[in-house]
């Protein structure tokens, strides 16, 4: 076998044919094809379809490339002209014509594969139940390539998809390892659960994260998926394209498409990467010397005697410094491994995956394991098979760091600098607080421990009835069953006092199966062309779960259910299922590629309504226009190469809502249904309660979509350029019902009464091009967003969630306004003189407190003067992407920003005032409050220190905790190498198909003005988000890594 | 081709099959609910325990919200030692409508009229149930409805009436009745139960359930609070006719866990320290020394609330100084002083001021170092209390020195002298004051409520608190009112904005 090797010529069209060679074999009467396809680095590659024609007799035949991307075609017969085409997920598919073969002559072909960047329009799109290709799509969808997710090292997909998708704001909603994300696409539509669903190769995931015991944090549902394994991610942003998905489109669909085994022998890759996270900003807190000043004169001010043991503070000097020992720099690793590989009728691809991470805070980590398995299988010509299996493994320790009462995060804000690390809270009620304690200890007591088993798959079958027809059925099951440990030993220490050890285990055990039928069929005559799928489906889901109790442990090395006293145990467990049963259909239809039209219905069914309300229609339309194929575009096609306008209507609806909501639910057996009676040593009474009032009409809830969009490709697609904009309307909101007190529910009843509309333009702008090897791919994308309550249906705004520990709520929903903004009084300045006071206004003031501004001015402070101070949701979100490469060298920069945003500091309420809410005792606070107000000293940006807070300077939601939450983050920085293929070749032989180096960086650069820890504040609740409460900080990473390819 | 055949007719088969009628008409397996409950007596009785259950939060009859934090440390008799604010706002009587502690009172009285309206609405519906067990089950729940009420209109006047079940599609923003509506509503609730009621009932298993002593008890004090004095003496002379009480001759033991059930309880709200105390209270967490050795405060101490100088300096005391009070002796100890039971523990002379700012603490709930929630009861009403109530209705009535009988009754017990029977009327509505006063501390009798009720409130602050001048009283409008109202919740208004706020307090808006 000879070939020759390519050599790297002429650029400007980095895609092109390189050589052409007669060879010297006897004449025969038919002639021999071959050939070579590499990526643009020169690694070969496998896997890659070759489909040549003879255009004058339609003669037609294809193969793949092999393991090192060659191949062949033998016999053809010698004539033409000869076109040959080449494609492959993720590359630029290329078509050379014009060949003529002579007879018994070898043609040598070498061929570059460009990696295919967004706007390529022959790049195949997932969409539901079917793909389709760019160029013919008449909805909004975006798409991210596996390789751009891998150039992120991320325990979880989400996290790498930041800043790439106009319109999807991902925002991580803590630092810990392997936290989850909150993914938000196109808005806030509820005031409900607004994840998006995750479709995995065709099964529908549950997007229920998993909760380290005791901790307040998550972990990401969807990090049982290893980003390695992933071939691309489409997002399925306007309702037309989600209304497929029926009843659980609202909030978006974002599926997940994983690599599967391709033709060609056996590619084995491993890659490998080590580095470490830490906090990239650590706000300063009071040293000793400075917390002793402080309190002296807080007590002295309150007329207080002060803390003999702080009387002098310069002897203190500057003290222990807690938030240096509660972080430190935190290693991870990971590595994967995959083999894959396949014949025409056999492909099959088998990956295992290992990753580590430490916690930037101590005693947080997070383990996984990841196994993944995939088959096709191809029997005859009309009949395929398939599947896949895949398993993950993942083990946490948590803690509770996020929580403001008792989190270490914030109990090492709050320690004192005079005590140092080992010591305890302890001593007089006045100075040290009963509700501190030593966030070190802390953390080395408790044990918290999560270990999550899931595994998850589908086998379909699919039959070609006659030419285009297909039915297609497949079975999926997912099974989710974690198991967490929550350890906490006996110990005294100063006030903190745990008088027996406990622990507590909990077993939950979730599984759904998911069967899919459909039958579809595309044909193609004239200039027309029709595709349509019909389909059904049905989903089961059961959850149980089982937990116990033991306490009071003989000894505490043995820390099993099996060592407590056994008449200390509890138990408790429940279970339940649902059903969903769906029918769908949808037809797509073109003329000449130009007009485009797609109409979709969908039918869904749920257990989780009543008889009034228990199925549902979801329709859809779209259409799209290819302008650029109009024959009066065509003087100017060396200009516009392609453009589309595309338009979609649809709607799509939310169940996200506790199941039997249609029912009033009575509980029965809980402690705060039952009551003791009887004599002695009472016994319990079991008592019963209706817990939620029912609502027989109680529906989904229903977002209709509006989108105009328009795509366009410039100079040969060098520069593209999509936009959109779109309306979103939710109607029927699911609302927990504001209810009277005086109704005295225990929980409130769902009800469908609000409208939210969300509205935005989003764009993608980008420039690819090569100029003599260096090959560089700009983008950038901005997304505008504009959140309104339009109407709330219930009457009465609703109060949003109360600050833990204090009375304070920080969000309001109401009509006219953002979901969940911040509403409370505005903080004029500081009262400088008691005479200044307004005594009506605000009887409780005194000199250093803070003036609220009476916005009605009727001479009195009531809710009336509660007003808008900031909303948790960006104007704008961006994101620029860049990637330059030069012979085997790559860099990519990602800088991803938000902007309109605000943060609401909840944590000013202990930092600042240095009070653990309104409890007895001082704590630490921020250095800060150096400048606070004292007499005489002209400040108004803060009050004065003080015990008691009579005006409510804390207690009182106000524009002072506003800050502005707007961030830029370079994101993420890669430099790599790829040994070129020569040198490998020389070096190591046939060993190895390509190496890669790289070093990255994650979170290098943050500009911000946000003085807290990070400005990163996701939520999973939108009542409650942009409140930073002392959420796990987001870490910088530094990681190098190697891929190796066999 | 021969596969083709083979197949379809395999997926056909699940296609079909995935498709059945009741496929979609699932019942919750974990929870009951309207369409399968309040079928048996045992869904019915157990309907009734919830009911009782809302007397268990520290909001509503555990003794903490109401008795502690407004009754007591508004008076000024305990103090809040912490200073933590929204007790301070009680404390201070800044009394502002967002307090935590006064909305908390608020939801959670509502939530026990809420459960009440339920099971007499569902239970007075059933058809399968007995009709002796059925009208029991009823009287329970208006009893409960009554004291709920009570507790309502005794703090905030005229609230919103609700005496039927509501569910998502009421009219659920109810504005607010009058007071004597309300009143009007508790006398009927308590009437009714008390027609019903046992005087005890016959099987142990149900001490602790309410009785016609108990209904007639709050039916005394609704009196009261209308100056229905005559009304108020029958009904008290009817609880003595009962025969079913007495004062214990030890004060002390009438609290102790051993001697629950005894006979100078009227009602108390029943814990148990049964399954790791998830029926148990946290009185004894609330009292005991903060940062004591466990081994005497089990699970922790806060020290919420000790008593004032001023209190203690009450006392009757002998030629030596010495209190005589043996109420002072069973119930607080001071520097210096032994646990009564927990005798290893002696207040220490010098006492840390973590364990208490005043050098007291009060020992009433605070008996054993519990490791889960506490079995102590919750005294709610007492025999002591209904003499001292009848005293005063015999006393409106003119018969002065009957009434002084009553106190003398108290006194006795306390090993103080006999006071005169000779008294003058308002000199016998002082002696019946200063008996309450001494006899309740950290009960939800003897303060704020009841010198409120009879207009004394203010002239005791006045006279008692050494803290009086830091009131301000001049700038706090509410205070002039007559009874003195708690502020209407501002999280009451936020959803149901039918509501009127009280007198003297900045309005809604």
């Amino acid at each position: 076998m000879r070939f020759k090797v390519f050599r790297s010529g002429m650029a400007l069209i980095a895609l092109s044919i390189l050589f052409v060679s007669p060879a010297t074999l006897k004449a025969q009467t038919t002639s021999l094809v071959k050939g070579k396809v590499q990526n643009s680095t020169g690694s070969p590659l496998a896997g890659v379809s070759v489909v040549i024609r003879n255009t004058k007799d339609n003669f037609t035949t294809g193969t793949s490339t092999d393991s090192i991307g060659m191949f062949t075609f033998s016999n053809i017969a010698p004539g033409g002209p000869y076109s040959f085409s080449f494609s492959s997920i993720g590359y630029d598919g290329q078509t050379f014509s014009g060949y003529t073969i002579q007879p018994g002559i070898t043609l040598s072909l070498a061929v570059k594969m460009v990696e295919s960047a967004n706007a390529s329009l022959d790049q195949v799109v997932v969409v539901g139940y079917g793909t389709k290709r760019k160029r013919d799509l008449t909805g909004s969808v975006s798409s991210v390539s596996g390789g751009e997710l891998q150039k992120v090292p991320s325990s979880n997909f989400t996290a790498a998809m930041q800043g790439k998708v106009p319109g999807v704001f991902i925002s991580q909603t803590s630092g810990a390892p392997g936290g989850a994300s909150s993914v938000r696409i196109r808005g806030v539509g509820t005031t409900g659960n607004n994840q998006p669903l995750y479709v995995v190769d065709g099964v529908l995931m549950g997007g229920d994260g998993m909760s380290v015991p005791g901790s307040s944090y998550n972990i990401d549902p969807l990090s049982i998926i290893n980003p390695n394994d992933i071939e691309s991610v489409d997002v399925l942003k306007d309702a037309a394209s989600a209304a497929i998905y029926g009843s659980r489109g609202a909030n978006g669909v974002i599926l997940v498409t994983t690599k599967r085994g391709k033709e060609g022998g056996g590619t084995v890759t491993l890659n490998a990467s080590t580095g470490f996270a830490q906090l990239w900003q650590k706000p300063a807190f009071l040293n000793a010397e400075e917390f002793a000043t402080m309190a002296n004169e807080l007590y002295v001010n309150s007329g207080l005697t002060p803390n003999p043991q702080w009387a002098n503070p310069k002897s203190l000097g500057e003290g222990s410094n807690m938030i240096d020992e509660v972080f430190h720099d935190a290693p991870f690793q990971n590595y994967d491994f995959s083999v894959s590989g396949g014949t025409k009728s056999l492909k099959a691809r088998l990956s295992l995956g290992y990753n580590d991470q430490m916690g930037t805070m101590i005693e947080t980590w997070y383990k996984r394991y990841t196994g993944r398995a995939t088959i096709d299988l191809k029997v005859g010509s009309r009949l395929n098979f398939g599947g896949s299996l895949a398993f993950a493994s993942t083990e946490s320790k948590g803690q509770n760091s996020d929580a403001m009462q008792g989190g270490i995060f914030n109990l090492a804000q709050q320690f004192f600098p005079t005590l140092n690390r080992d010591s305890n809270y302890f001593g007089d009620g006045l100075y040290y607080t009963k509700d501190g304690d030593n966030p070190i200890l802390r953390a080395n007591t408790i044990d918290n421990k999560l270990n999550n088993s899931r595994i998850y798959g589908n086998v379909f079958g699919e039959l070609e009835i006659i030419s285009g027809l297909k039915f297609r059925s497949s079975l999926g099951i997912d099974g989710n069953f974690t198991r967490t440990s929550s350890w906490q030993g006996k110990l005294q220490r100063g006030f903190y006092i745990v008088p027996r050890a406990t622990l507590s285990e909990n077993y939950d055990n979730r599984f759904n199966w998911l069967l899919d039928n459909t039958l579809s069929y595309s044909k193609k005559f004239g200039g027309h062309s029709l595709s349509a799928v019909i389909g059904q489906t049905s989903q089961k889901f059961r959850y149980n779960w089982i937990s116990a109790t033991g306490n009071d442990y003989l000894s505490e090395e043995l820390q099993v259910i099996n060592a407590s006293d056994v008449s200390l145990r509890n138990t408790s467990g429940s279970n339940s299922n649902s059903t969903l049963a769906s029918y769908f259909g949808r037809i797509d239809y073109s003329l000449n590629g130009m007009y485009l039209l797609s109409a979709s219905l969908r039918r869904d069914g749920s257990s989780n309504f009543g008889p009034n309300n228990k199925w549902g229609y979801f329709p859809a339309v779209s259409a799209g226009w290819r302008i650029s194929e109009e024959s009066f575009m065509a003087p100017l096609r060396h200009i516009i190469s392609d453009f589309k306008f595309r338009g979609s209507w649809g709607r799509v609806g939310n169940d996200n809502i506790p199941a039997f909501g249609y029912l009033s639910t009575i509980r029965s057996g809980t402690a705060v249904d039952n009551y003791t009676l009887g004599p002695g040593n009472q016994t319990i009474a079991i008592g019963s309660t209706i817990v939620r009032p029912g609502n027989p009409d109680l529906k989904w809830e229903t977002t209709e979509q509006i989108d105009i969009g328009a795509d366009v490709s410039f100079f040969e697609d060098k520069l593209y350029l999509t936009a959109d904009y779109y309306k979103k309307t939710t109607v029927g909101m699911l609302i927990s019902l504001p209810v009277s007190l005086e109704a005295g529910f225990q929980n409130s009843p769902t009800v469908n009464g609000g409208r939210v509309e969300n509205k935005g333009w989003e764009f993608l702008l980008g420039y690819r091009t090569s100029i003599n090897g260096f090959r560089f791919n700009l983008s950038g994308n901005i997304a505008t967003l504009s959140n309104k309550v339009t109407s709330l249906g219930v009457g009465q705004p609703i109060v949003g969630p109360t600050l833990p520990g204090s009375s304070m709520t920080m969000t309001y929903t109401k009509e006219g306004e953002p979901i969940g903004y911040f509403r409370g009084y505005v903080v004029d300045g500081v009262y400088q003189v008691d005479a200044d006071i307004n005594k009506k206004l605000q009887p409780n003031a005194i000199a250093g407190d803070f003036i609220y501004h009476d916005v009605n001015s009727d001479g009195v402070l009531t809710d009336a003067d509660k007003v808008k101070i900031g909303k948790p949701w960006p104007d704008f979100t961006y994101g620029l992407n860049a990637d330059f490469s030069y012979k085997g060298f790559d860099l990519n920069v990602m800088f991803q920003g938000v902007s309109g945003s605000q943060i609401y500091r909840a944590n000013k309420v202990t930092n600042y005032q240095m009070k653990y809410f309104n409890g007895n005792g001082i704590i630490n606070g921020v250095k800060d409050i150096l400048n606070h107000w004292t007499p005489g000293s002209g400040v108004n940006d803060q009050p004065g220190l003080k015990y008691t807070d009579a005006n409510g300077n804390y207690s009182n939601a106000s524009s002072f905790f506003v800050e502005d939450g707007d961030f830029l983050r370079l994101r993420n920085l890669v430099i790599g190498y790829n040994i070129p293929f020569d040198v490998l070749r020389r070096v190591t032989g046939n060993a190895f198909k390509s190496v890669r180096v790289y070093v990255n960086a994650q979170n290098l650069v943050t500009f911000t003005s946000y003085k807290g820890f990070d400005p990163e504040i996701g939520s999973t609740n939108p009542m409650n988000s942009g409140i930073d409460t002392g959420i796990y900080p987001q870490p910088r990473t530094y990681s190098g890594g190697i891929s190796l390819n066999f | 081709m021969k596969l083709v055949t083979r197949y379809i007719p395999v997926l056909l088969v699940i296609f079909i099959a995935s498709c059945g009628k009741k496929y979609l008409d699932l019942q919750p397996t974990d929870v009951l609910t309207n369409a399968n409950f309040f079928k048996t007596e045992s869904d019915a009785q157990s309907a009734l325990i919830g009911v009782y259950a809302q007397l268990q939060p520290e909001a509503t009859f555990g003794n903490l919200i109401d008795a502690a934090n407004m009754d007591w440390t508004m008076s000024g008799d305990l103090y809040e030692q912490d200073q933590n604010t929204p007790r301070v706002q009680l404390e201070m009587l800044s009394l502002p409508a967002d307090n935590t502690y006064t909305t908390q009172l608020y939801a959670g009285l509502y939530q026990g009229i809420s459960r009440a309206n339920v099971v007499i609405d569902r239970v007075g519906e059933m058809e399968n149930l007995a009709a002796q067990a059925k009208a029991s089950i009823i009287a329970q729940a208006k009893y409960l409805r009554g004291i709920y009420y009570y507790k309502l209109v005794n703090y905030f006047g005229g609230v919103s009436l609700v005496t039927t079940e509501l569910n998502a599609s009421s009219k659920l923003d109810v504005p607010r009745a009058t007071a004597a509506e309300v009143w009007k509503q508790i006398e009927t609730d308590l009437n009714d139960a008390a027609a019903v009621l046992p005087v005890t009932w016959p099987g142990t298993a149900d001490l602790g359930r309410a009785t016609k002593g108990a209904a007639l008890a709050f039916l005394v004090k609704a009196y009261l609070w209308q100056q229905k004095w005559d009304a108020a003496l029958t009904a008290s002379e009817q609880i003595v006719a009962l025969k079913a009480y007495d004062l214990l001759p030890d004060f002390r033991s009438v609290f102790l866990k051993a001697n629950e059930h005894n006979k100078e309880i009227v009602f108390a709200t029943q814990y148990s320290s049964v399954n790791n105390g998830s029926e148990g209270g946290a009185l004894d967490t609330r009292s005991g020394p903060r940062g004591a050795p466990a081994q005497y405060i089990g699970r922790g101490a806060n020290s919420n609330f000790v008593p004032q100088t001023a209190w203690i300096n009450a006392f009757e005391r002998d030629l030596t100084g010495r209190i005589k009070d043996k109420r002072y002796w069973g119930v607080i100890i001071g520097p210096g002083e032994a646990h009564q039971e927990m005798t290893g523990f002696v207040m220490p002379l010098t006492f840390p001021n973590s364990y208490t700012k005043t050098g007291y603490i009060v020992t009433k709930y605070w008996q054993e170092a519990s490791l889960v929630g506490s079995g102590i009861n919750a005294p709610i009403l007492r025999y002591a209390e209904v003499l001292l109530n009848y005293a005063e209705a015999l006393n409106e009535m003119n018969r002065s020195s009957d009434a002084m009988k009553q106190v003398n009754l108290l006194r006795k017990r306390a090993g103080l002298e006999d006071l005169s029977l000779a008294l003058a009327k308002d000199k016998v509505l002082d002696a019946i004051f200063y008996e309450r006063r001494m006899e309740f501390v950290w009960e939800p009798a003897g303060a704020f409520s009841d010198l409120n009720h009879r207009g004394r409130f203010m002239d005791f602050i006045k006279a008692n608190r050494v803290d009086y001048d830091k009131i301000q009283v001049d700038t706090k409008p509410w205070l002039k009112q007559q009874p003195i109202l708690i502020p209407i919740p501002q999280g009451a208004w936020d959803v149901n904005k039918s509501l009127v706020q009280n007198p003297g307090y900045p309005p809604f808006k």
